[in-house]
């Protein structure tokens, strides 16, 4: 399963980054690095699949060590 | 899925911002003295500006807040737009950028689509397969 990053700058400039698919720990790791150059974060929401862990009927977000 | 942020972009890196600059046609001169306009319109403040775009507007370096600000001359501006439509537009390619160069950084990744939107954004699908 491919590790997307759906960033979509705004025309002032705010940028909304959407991460799908990614395992493990290193998901927020992943984006630390652009979000530290772009700026300051004004907020994150972290997607239904993070509070159905274990019971979700996708099998890739079932998994423990999925991240969110 | 995993996450959704929002990120206020802050003109931090020069490099970008000077390409920024340049995708909207100014060619900047770096360390130059701006002239601005004082306080109620007498005379004039000179403030030496770190990327310069014009004789009274251009970038300095806010040591204390991080980032690059601009300083311009709101009597004698001339470009096309209003100073706020300006400094939009160039946050808006400034992140363009740094979200490309970030990406070659980044392990294994690659920019898969760029589009414009009808509502002017840009948005960039960058993608990795594992």
């Amino acid at each position: 399963m491919p590790t997307t990053i759906k960033f979509t700058i705004a025309q002032d400039g705010t940028v909304t980054e959407e991460v799908q698919g990614v395992k493990g720990t290193q998901c927020e790791s992943l984006t630390k690095t652009i979000e530290d150059k772009l700026g300051i974060i004004e907020n994150r929401i972290h997607t239904p699949s993070f509070y159905q862990k274990g019971e979700v009927d996708v099998e890739e977000f079932t998994h423990d060590s999925e991240c969110a | 899925m995993s996450h959704f942020t929002k990120i206020q972009t802050k003109l931090k890196d020069r490099p970008a911002l000077v390409e920024a600059l340049n995708l909207l046609g100014h060619f900047p001169e770096e360390e130059k003295e701006l002239k601005v306009t004082g306080y109620h319109g007498k005379g004039h403040e000179t403030v030496t500006a770190d990327i310069a775009i014009a004789k009274d507007s251009g970038f300095k370096w806010n040591e204390t807040t991080g980032t690059f600000e601009l300083v311009a001359d709101v009597q004698t501006w001339d470009m096309n737009i209003p100073i706020t439509r300006f400094l939009d537009k160039l946050t808006q390619q400034y992140a363009r950028m740094l979200v490309h160069s970030t990406v070659k950084e980044m392990d294994g990744f690659e920019v898969q689509e760029e589009w414009e939107m009808d509502n002017n954004s840009i948005e960039i699908t960058v993608t990795r397969w594992d």
